[in-house]
């Protein structure tokens, strides 16, 4: 639909915000870039898409509803995280043929009181169905202020907006708590395999502006896409452990072009790390050089100007860094940590991909050397419903808390790991294969080098997870207690 | 045995502050500036109860931050994030069969 022809006016809105006394009709100019990333699961996107595709009786376009929850990222960012959308029932449309389409005033309450019971910010939903990202009408600019405004109202501490979908992208206007003009988010991610990652102040990003830098360097992977570059630049990934697997992870990253990196590693390099971490020279031992240090030098020798942040300590002490970040990597030793981590992503709608290896040996048979890269999507299975982490494992783990002794580690197969997992990141990416939703469970076998989808996924009995839900997205809310 | 909102009554009276949130499934009850028994610095401390099994205790008392106490303890958790806070924990096992207000009781005793 044609912005032209584009005409989503609710009138209703209007008796609603005059009722709350909120004044007459505010065209909007031009909202400018605000310190907002806006985060939708896939399986939403394609939800709210399904939805507003379907031919109405009479309305020219359909409309809906997104509830968003939040939480802060670094600096301050507001994250606004799609978690449940609301189909505008049949019988709540008006017949108006002076616009695309009018809702009635049962839709309003309806939204309204969703505010008022959840406290959550809610978005007003359309779609232009075409490819790129989508623009706001003449109709959005003069009546969405409005309804937004009754938003407002009854959801004081929450943002409220307007989102806009089209086949493959989406923008949003954000009104920020007590704010009277909304802003445009930084980024908005359609956080699925692949991801879309979209821009709205730099439209191109989208459809097929080329990377601006260093086009050279980056020629022999231009295979990727044509925008892969820019996504690629735009990207911020995380690492967690910067030992043997996130030195070849931070590596990787830095020689494909990764711009904003973050990592996490509290450890000293000593004499037994040299077998295995990458970057390393045999002074660091000597000075016991901090690992983030090692990965600084190791970005920085490829990329000097790279927006890197490094902390020398534990992801918990830095959360809003991680919550920034488009996709986690994590090179974590434990299963507790493991837990954590994908709890904290899945909390802030961020895909964790968990790389790992062990070595065990029994009786007199040789060393069996075993690892996996596994993909944790925040709206597909998690760990525990892939079977990786258990309770009884979390609680075998546990009981052997502060059991002495390195466990053995060697470099090869953390550089299979490391790789493996850079390929699925890759593909979320840039969606260089075209494979949609793909599960990865992956089992390395390092005693003869096979690297194939682990058994579990073909007994998992449904792509949903069982163990996380809506209410675990965004920062936590705690009840008081009402019996 | 008693209902959990028999047992929630019970949680609240001992501590009417006490707020609750969940987490990958698992019920969790905040109990913000709980009092920790004599001889313990500080004397009060925000904790968070897990009344079900975690890593292989039957229920665990996280605080927010460790605390001395008259008799040294094995802080085995340190800086887990649960609900989005750091906690802490010391290694102690209690009767899985209890109520949640005796739950926190039985915890504090690893304080005494």
């Amino acid at each position: 639909m044609t912005p032209a022809s584009h005409s989503s006016a609710e009138d209703v809105p209007c008796e609603e915000a005059a009722e709350a006394g909120t004044g007459g009709a505010h065209r909007l100019h031009d909202p400018q870039p605000g310190p907002v990333r806006v985060r939708i699961p896939h399986v939403l996107f394609e939800k709210m898409k399904a939805d507003l595709r379907r031919p109405h009786p009479f309305a020219a376009e359909r409309v809906g509803f997104l509830s968003v929850t939040t939480g802060r990222s670094e600096g301050g960012e507001l994250l606004v995280l799609g978690i449940e959308y609301h189909v505008v029932p049949e019988a709540h449309y008006v017949e108006d043929h002076r616009v695309g389409v009018r809702i009635g005033v049962e839709a309003i309450r309806g939204a309204l009181e969703r505010i008022r019971s959840t406290q959550r910010g809610l978005f007003h939903v359309h779609m232009h169905d075409y490819r790129g990202v989508p623009g706001f009408s003449g109709t959005d600019r003069r009546e969405q202020p409005r309804l937004v405004e009754s938003f407002q109202r009854v959801g004081r501490r929450v943002p409220h907006g307007v989102l806009v979908l089209s086949d493959d992208s989406a923008n949003a206007w954000v009104w920020l708590p007590g704010e009277t003009e909304p802003v445009v988010p930084r980024q908005i991610t359609i956080v699925g395999y692949p991801m879309a990652l979209v821009v709205p102040d730099l439209p191109l990003i989208h459809v097929g502006q080329p990377a601006v830098s260093s086009l050279e360097r980056f020629s022999r992977q231009s295979f990727l896409g044509p925008t892969s570059q820019s996504i690629i630049e735009r990207a911020r990934l995380g690492i967690v452990g910067l030992g043997g697997g996130g030195s070849h992870v931070i590596q990787q990253l830095a020689h494909i072009g990764f711009g904003h990196l973050c990592g996490f590693d509290g450890d000293l390099a000593d004499e037994t790390n040299l077998n295995r971490l990458i970057g390393a020279r045999e002074d660091d031992a000597k000075r016991q050089t901090p690992k983030t240090e090692i990965a600084e030098r190791l970005v920085r020798g490829l990329l000097p100007d790279a927006d890197i942040v490094l902390h020398p300590g534990r992801w918990q002490d830095r959360p809003e860094v991680l919550r920034a970040c488009d996709i986690v990597i994590g090179c974590v030793d434990s299963f507790a940590e493991r837990r954590e981590l994908e709890t904290a992503c899945r909390r802030y709608l961020i895909p964790y991909i968990d790389i790992g290896m062990d070595v065990h040996q029994i009786g007199g048979d040789p060393p069996r050397m075993a690892g996996q890269v596994i993909l944790s999507m925040p709206d597909g299975p998690c760990m525990f419903c892939l079977g990786f982490l258990t309770e009884e494992r979390l609680a075998r783990e546990a009981a052997q808390y502060g059991a002495a002794g390195g466990r053995p580690q060697v470099v090869w197969p953390n550089g299979v790991l490391a790789s493996t997992a850079i390929g699925v990141a890759m593909d979320i990416v840039t969606g260089w294969t075209r494979q949609r939703d793909r599960l990865v469970y992956l089992s390395y076998d390092g005693n003869t080098g096979e690297v194939k989808p682990h058994v579990r996924l073909r007994f998992l009995r449904n792509h949903r997870c069982e163990h996380y839900g809506v209410g675990d997205v965004g920062d936590p809310i705690l009840h008081r207690i009402a019996v | 045995m008693a209902t959990i909102d028999e047992q929630i009554r019970e949680l609240l009276r001992h501590h009417p502050d006490a707020e609750e949130g969940t987490e990958a499934g698992v019920r969790y009850f905040l109990i913000p500036g709980l009092r920790l028994p004599d001889g313990c610095t500080p004397d009060r401390a925000a904790a968070l109860l897990c009344p079900t099994a975690r890593d292989g205790y039957p229920s665990r008392l996280f605080l927010e931050k460790r605390v001395s106490c008259r008799t040294a303890r094995n802080w085995n958790v340190s800086n887990v994030r649960i609900l989005e806070r750091n906690w802490f924990a010391v290694s102690w096992r209690v009767n899985p069969n209890l109520r949640l207000a005796q739950m926190v009781a039985a915890h504090l005793e690893a304080f005494r």
